[in-house]
């Protein structure tokens, strides 16, 4: 089904009512795995995400490990599960196929460099990512919900890395001048739109990812990444408050 | 533990979440949930621009445009709401009277909540994409609030409600919401205008009036308005229950699955239902599995279909095959006498089609020999209709004589101007005003038991045969677009206005990439008259004995970018439509006869093709670029055709147009040699007064050798770029095919010729046809070979657009012209395509990147799926057009002229006189009083009169024709009548 | 999987001896269960059930479809558990599919009884649109989000949960269409037909460890069993299905004593999983 967004010009309005630099509602939190190191639940809209952290350990597979001995500093190695059912379609298992192993490949890069992996020579940091529910913003929800568990491990890093999608209210082909940059982007509005994924180390500017998969015209680009950096302001500080928020919670319970 | 639910939303401010669920089926019979969030907002403005409070948090967009506010704050007053007031339209309402809507007389200050926009699409697209854009007009002040999205107005389906009941309850409690906001924000309460509710849903109305909220009927609303008659008339007629008759006029459609099961297996079929323009209960549907069209024979087997519908058919058993009709039958001739308003007897077939129908079969019985029955099919469903609105005038008779007089709803008989549309019923309390009057309706339905179809009133053109209302009309007929261009297209055009010229800086952005051609000696040759000059042309000797020929096309391009409003405009126009007086536009005036316009004297942009040719007319090489020309001169065909001639002249432009002639001849000989087919089509020109435009006579269109220099170099031009813009787009460049025609096509053609003329129709290739029309000739009828072309030309495929990735590379060929590949590119400012290959050309010589439009296979699909349609259009109007001038230039004269017989019928035939471009025809009714006998023989192509005259009239016959006009007492239409001498 | 020291394995032996875990139970109480239901939207029920650190996820996907011809009244239910690495490292590689493959087969023929489909939990003629042409097709998807034990009990437990909050959207057929022609179907979007799922049974698995058997072991527990014996049982007591596991032989005495136990445990795991539903339902619909 083609996503009409002619309504848009009308009113400013997108399809699910938000404004044009609005996020969906994000929610997460933290040590919700009692068993891992470090987990997370995290939503970004539909998109459900659970994420957990097992390390620094030993590395599992023994024959894997020559260069990480020699390395001197911690592996990251990221494991995401697509569930069959978290699509509108239901699909046996998606394991392995390129995008998933893209998308761990630019996670477990992300924070490999974020990590202070040095603190912890000859072991492995575990980070494995379930996708319950699929409604767009994958990639930003995985980082979002892997910097969480990460801090639930207590795994020291220099910042939070934090992530969005920004699109543009008008197709590639269509080509409007007067498209708005969009941020967060819902699964329908992905299918049509360009958009690309940001992530910031913090509420610095600094960008650690971003990936584009659309074509889009560059004039539009500059707004786009614009406004996906301020979207990863305001992601930052919602990570910030659930993190503070558990903090003092744990802090009540042992006292 | 955690758990996995949301908690609750803390912040009061910022929006809270809903969810929408849906089920959809998906094509391959998948069902999928899909669930969407909603978000629920408090910052949807109510747009009225007497709340400031809204107004203070209006939503801006990413530029910080605030969104500016719709409905005004004095608002129209009626009888019943003297503060003024707004309305809330339910969905049954923009679905019943759409046209009510768009008047522009009423309906001012409408609140379309997005419920009922949602329904309106879920509905139908063509009236949701009506309503998009009445709520952009801003005149007309359309709101589009989106209630579901407001917190305040957002309604849940409660358990065990329909979809429709909570969309009902949404509409009024946003309605009831209005009435209280505007109230709390409004200080004066007198000035606090009423929130109306219309609905067509008794239910709804009802349940308003135990709400409290303020409702009205349609009907029961627009009376209260001015002009109320005429907006009554032009509510939708289609859901007026009517209690079903014991008996169905017209048989059951198939169920859609049923259909869909017969397409797959192959017993039914699917196509485009078209009508015989001279019977009208004959009509025929091309389906891919046959190589002919299947009959349709009759009111009954065509089961509703009209014609442009696509329709599910089924054959006959063969016994019921049929031969196609020899009979001349035009509806307003049979059925004079229907009476609109009797339903209760009414019979599919009357009984004068009846008497008709025995004679058919008699006939096809009589010559059982070989009566040629066909496959013969009957629809059985339709698969889409294609209706639109539909011109035309009020039968006289159908009115009622005491209705003359009264103001009382009368069904009426329109008779619409195609005569392959059946007559429509149409209610109305205007009778008397519109008799006489060119009208438009629109058609709602064909119930099974109504024998014609209903419609409904949308306005009115004005008097029969003024010459306002004949255009109007036959514009609205072609659906071209014809109103003035909008403000958002004229802000597009340069603000220099007439003002601007090439910048005379070569270092200007303007001149990058352009070569500077202002020194060779261009002109341009066009029509007399011609002020858009799309083309001119020069030619120089060069030093190695070859010459250096070049093409310059307007740079439309240059001025037109892609995805603005005027790209947008010109899209959907499509085509520039010349219509005897008066032209309509692809793009506004200042372009098409200004600044792109290739006018003698001053410097233009131009896309240049620059060829290097032997004097043999061979083509060494060829460029292009984007250039800056001046031309010399503009000459019409005429005085290039003088100066040439003139041996006196021996400046260089001559000598160039003379170079240019030459090697004209010399291509047109190389095209011939290949086969290219040399057609003809009526062509004649009305020369009007130039004060009035009346008519004063009517001339056939002279051809002089100019007229080909021009066409073969632009042919020439045609065919280099099209190759070009292949190489760089082998998927997307935008080209034109011919296809060849399947030799069925020429099958009664060649027979006719075989019989008549004792001739042989080769139709193995183009070359073989072109071959054989030129032996086509009757030295004692010199004018029988250009009527076998016209005939041959109807015969073809008609030429369409295509982007080049829809087609397998031999298909890309160009019959008519004999050439591998072609497209458009020398009339940039008349012609869409032309535009399109511009920009597509300009991307392939790297003068500027590609816009993503060009190379969009859905866009340009869908772009060249329009100006096919248009370029169709424009040609029939054009047309039509001309067939009216010729008619008002005979008004009141008799005309004894010379004719040919095109086509012979069992009770009548056809005549073509060349004089006027026009064909008439002629009954044998109309022949002698009382009416002759007839023989028809059908293997002949002969008619043979006895009785009261004796005559026989043979296909091709030269007869002696009186051309005189006549107003048809039934309907006061004037027509070009024709009698046999 | 988890290596203990002789230490610990005396600890846990001894502590099931005594009738008093490592985590405080005692040999036949079930851990906490947590049921929440309905946070999978896209799905048409879905139910997450936690047993300790045993974490499942259960979702239900309808389609429609062709019923077998064999059984042209009943519709088809498919049972498939993903195992994820991610959730426990023994899972990786082939170890997960055969774990996965051996839980779906013991769910299947728990809950849906034999090839029949005469003692499926749920009323499988219910999902026939139009008899021998259109039925639903059922596929429970069920994931380990993380594993501590008696997975069996608590995907058998999450189904029941996910079914009971699964909504089919009710299909009307056209009438007329008859002989070889595919019926056409309306879906609605208005009205959803709910399953009973008041007789699909629960599983209990009473792990052996030394002489003694318990319930919901946990990982570690599982790591001491010599066999273990998973019993369906229906609100009736009706037993539904019955698999045994591990290689140590059983004498029939001591399986019939662990069904009349079962019996006796699935009582309170009925009663208490129905009550948790509830409130997961009623949590839902606050929502």
């Amino acid at each position: 089904m083609p996503l009409d967004n002619s309504s848009y010009s009308l009113a400013l309005l997108r399809l699910d009512g938000r404004r044009w630099n609005e996020l969906r509602r994000l929610s997460a939190q933290i040590s919700t795995q009692a068993a891992a190191d470090g987990s997370s639940y995290l939503e970004m809209g539909n998109t459900k995400i659970i994420c957990t952290v097992d390390g620094p350990a030993e590395g599992r597979r023994g024959g894997a490990g020559g260069s990480e001995a020699q390395s001197g500093e911690a592996q990251v190695e990221v494991n995401i599960n697509i569930a069959g059912f978290s699509g509108v379609e239901r699909k046996k298992r998606t394991r392995g196929d390129k995008r998933t192993t893209e998308m761990q490949l630019v996670i477990k890069e992300a924070f490999a460099s974020n990590l202070f992996t040095r603190l912890y020579p000859h072991s492995t940091i575990y980070i494995s990512l379930h996708v319950l529910n699929q409604d767009g913003s994958l990639l930003a929800a995985c980082l979002n919900a892997t910097t969480l568990a990460l801090i639930d491990a207590g795994i020291p890093m220099s910042d939070y890395i934090v992530a969005c999608t920004a699109g543009s209210t008008s197709s590639y082909s269509a080509n409007d001048e007067n498209a708005d940059p969009l941020l967060d982007l819902n699964g329908l509005e992905e299918q049509e739109l360009p958009f690309l994924t940001v992530g910031t180390v913090g509420a610095t500017e600094e960008v650690c990812v971003l990936a584009m998969e659309t074509r889009v015209q560059i004039q539009r680009l500059e707004g786009m990444l614009a406004v996906g950096i301020d979207g990863c302001k305001q992601v930052k500080r919602i990570l910030d408050g659930v993190v503070r928020a558990h903090g003092k919670e744990v802090l009540k319970k042992t006292l | 533990m955690a758990s996995l639910k949301r908690p609750a939303p803390t912040d009061g401010n910022g929006p809270t979440l809903s969810s929408k669920v849906y089920i959809r089926a998906t094509r391959l019979g998948k069902v999928q949930k899909i669930v969407r969030e909603v978000y629920l907002r408090k910052d949807i403005p109510c747009s009225s621009k007497l709340c400031t409070k809204c107004l203070a948090n209006a939503p801006r967009d990413s530029f910080g445009k605030a969104v500016s506010f719709v409905l005004s704050a004095t608002p129209s007053a009626t009888k019943c709401y003297p503060n003024g007031h707004y309305t809330v339209p339910d969905t049954n309402a923009f679905i019943n009277a759409m046209d009510v809507f768009e008047a522009g007389t009423a309906f001012f200050d409408v609140i379309v909540l997005q419920t009922v926009l949602e329904e309106v699409r879920n509905h139908s697209i063509p009236l949701y994409h009506r309503l998009v854009s009445l709520s952009k007009n801003e005149d007309k002040r359309f709101y589009v609030f989106f209630n579901d999205f407001r917190q305040d107005t957002h309604v849940v389906r409660d358990h065990g409600e329909t979809i429709n009941d909570r969309n009902d309850r949404a509409v009024r409690s946003a309605t009831k919401w209005y009435a209280n906001h505007l109230a709390d924000v409004v200080m004066a309460r007198s000035r606090c205008p009423s929130i109306v509710m219309i609905s067509d849903d008794n239910d709804n109305l009802r349940k308003a009036k135990v709400e409290g909220v303020d409702a009205q009927s349609l009907a029961d609303y627009v009376s209260e308005l001015e002009d109320s008659e005429r907006l009554l008339d032009m509510i939708s007629q289609a859901k007026t229950p009517q209690s079903l008759r014991g008996q169905h006029l017209y048989p059951d459609y198939y169920s859609q699955s049923k259909i869909q099961t017969g397409l797959n297996n192959g017993t039914l079929h699917q196509g485009t239902f078209s009508v015989s323009p001279y019977n009208y209960l004959e009509g025929t549907v091309f389906v891919s599995a046959f190589d002919r069209p299947l009959l349709i024979l009759g009111r009954e087997n065509g089961n509703r279909a009209v014609a442009g519908d696509f329709v599910a058919i089924e054959l006959l058993p063969k016994a019921e095959w049929k031969a196609p009709s020899t009979k001349l039958l035009e509806e307003d001739n049979v059925n004079k006498n229907d009476n609109p308003e009797a339903d209760d007897n009414e019979a599919i077939v009357t009984e004068h089609e009846r008497r008709l129908l025995q004679e058919e079969a008699k006939k096809v019985h009589g010559k059982s020999k070989e009566g040629n029955p066909q496959p013969t099919a009957r629809v059985v469903g339709i698969i889409k209709r294609n209706w639109r609105q539909y011109v035309g005038h009020i039968d006289k008779d159908s009115v009622k004589s005491s209705a003359k007089y009264s103001r009382s709803q009368q069904t009426v008989f329109l008779i619409p101007m195609d005569k392959r549309i059946p007559k429509i019923r149409v209610r109305t309390r205007m009778a008397k005003d519109l008799t006489g009057k060119r009208i438009v309706v629109a058609m709602d339905a064909w119930e099974q038991d109504s024998r014609f179809p209903i419609g409904h009133f949308i306005k009115s053109l004005g008097e029969l045969e003024a010459k306002g209302a004949e255009t109007e009309a036959l514009l609205m007929e072609f659906d071209v677009q014809y109103r003035p261009f909008p403000k958002a297209v004229l802000d597009c055009l340069p603000s220099e206005g007439h003002d601007w010229v090439v910048p005379a800086d070569p270092q200007d952005p303007g001149w990058r990439g352009r070569r500077d051609l202002r020194d060779l000696l261009v002109c341009s040759i066009d029509p007399p008259g011609c002020v858009d000059i799309d083309d001119a042309l020069h030619a120089k000797k060069l030093p190695n004995g070859n010459f250096e020929i070049g093409v310059h096309i307007a740079d439309v391009s240059n001025f037109v970018k892609p995805n603005n409003a005027m790209d947008a405009e010109a899209a959907a126009r499509g085509t520039t439509v010349y219509l005897v007086d008066k032209r309509i536009d692809m793009l506004p005036m200042l372009l098409g006869t200004d600044l792109c316009s290739l006018k003698p004297y001053v410097e233009r942009f131009a896309f240049s093709v620059i060829w290097e040719v032997t004097p043999n007319a061979a083509i060494v090489r060829a460029d292009f670029t984007k250039s800056v020309i001046r031309s010399r001169e503009a000459f019409s065909y005429e005085a290039a055709q003088k100066r040439i001639d003139d041996k006196s002249q021996k400046d260089e432009l001559t000598d160039g147009m003379r170079t240019l002639l030459v090697l004209s001849k010399k291509l047109k000989q190389k095209r011939m040699n290949a086969g290219a087919l040399n057609l003809a089509s009526p062509e004649v020109r009305v020369e009007t007064e130039s004060e009035t435009s009346d008519p004063v006579d009517v001339k056939t269109k002279q051809l002089l050798d100019t007229n080909s220099l021009v066409e073969e170099f632009m042919l020439l031009a045609n065919i280099s770029v099209a190759t070009r813009v292949h190489q760089s787009f082998p998927q997307t460049a935008l080209l034109r095919r011919h296809a060849a025609p399947p030799k069925t096509n020429f099958e009664e053609l060649a027979n006719q010729l075989k019989v008549k003329m004792g001739m042989d129709l080769k139709v193995d290739s183009s070359k073989a046809l072109a071959d054989s029309l030129d032996t086509c000739v009757d030295p004692q009828k010199p004018f029988i070979n250009t009527l076998v072309r016209i005939m041959a030309t109807r015969c073809m495929m008609s030429a369409e657009y295509f982007s080049a990735g829809t087609q397998a590379e031999p298909e890309f060929r160009h019959y008519g012209l004999a050439s591998e590949i072609y497209t458009h590119f020398t009339s940039p400012i008349r012609r869409y395509a032309d535009l399109m290959v511009h920009r597509q050309l300009a991307a392939a010589i790297d003068y500027e990147l590609p816009d993503s439009s060009i190379h969009s296979r859905n866009k340009l699909e869908a772009i060249c799926k329009n100006i096919n349609v248009r370029h169709r259009n424009a040609q029939m109007a054009g047309r039509a057009s001309v067939e009216y001038y010729v008619g008002q230039a005979l008004k009141g004269r008799v005309i004894d002229e010379e004719g040919y017989v095109m086509r012979v019928f069992s009770n009548g035939c056809v005549v073509f006189v060349p004089r006027f471009g026009i064909e008439g025809l002629i009954r044998v009714r109309d022949m002698a009083e009382p009416e002759p006998e007839s023989t028809f023989d059908n293997e002949d192509y002969s008619l043979t009169l006895s009785g009261s005259r004796k005559a026989k009239i043979e296909l091709f016959q030269q007869v002696k024709v009186r051309i005189s006009d006549e107003a048809e007492e039934s309907t006061g239409k004037r027509k070009v009548r024709m009698d046999l001498l | 999987m988890v290596g203990l020291s002789l230490g610990e394995k005396h600890f846990i032996q001894g502590g099931i001896a005594q009738d008093l875990r490592s985590d405080g139970r005692k040999r036949l109480t079930y851990r906490p269960i947590c049921v929440e239901t309905g946070f999978i939207p896209q799905a048409n029920g879905s139910a997450r059930v936690r047993m300790g650190a045993t974490n499942v996820i259960s979702t239900v996907k309808a389609e429609l479809g062709k019923p077998s011809s064999l059984q042209p009244d009943k519709g088809k239910v498919t049972i498939y558990v993903d195992c994820s690495p991610t959730a426990e490292p023994v899972f990786e590689g082939r170890g997960g599919d055969e774990l996965s493959m051996e839980l779906s087969v013991a769910l299947q023929r728990c809950l849906l009884g034999g090839k029949s489909g005469a003692g499926a939990g749920i009323d499988l003629s219910s999902l026939i649109v139009v008899e021998g042409k259109i039925c639903w097709d059922l596929y429970i998807d069920c994931l380990v989000v993380s594993s501590d034990g008696n997975l069996l009990d608590a995907l058998g437990a999450a189904i029941k949960a996910a079914l009971s909050n699964t909504g089919i959207p009710r299909v009307n057929v056209a009438v007329g269409a008859s002989g070889d022609q595919q019926p056409e179907v309306d879906i609605s979007d208005e009205e959803f037909m709910q399953f009973d799922t008041s007789d699909i049974p629960v599983i209990v698995t009473l792990t052996k460890a030394g002489r003694h058997y318990i319930v919901d072991a946990t990982s570690e527990e599982e790591s001491q069993m010599n066999s273990a014996v998973s019993i369906s049982v229906n609100r009736k007591g009706h037993i539904c299905g019955l698999t045994k596991r591990g290689g140590a032989g059983l004498d029939p005495s001591i399986i019939l004593d662990m069904i009349s136990v079962a019996k006796h445990v699935s009582e309170q795991l009925i009663n208490k999983l129905d009550s948790e539903i509830a409130a997961a339902e009623a949590d839902e619909d606050e929502s």
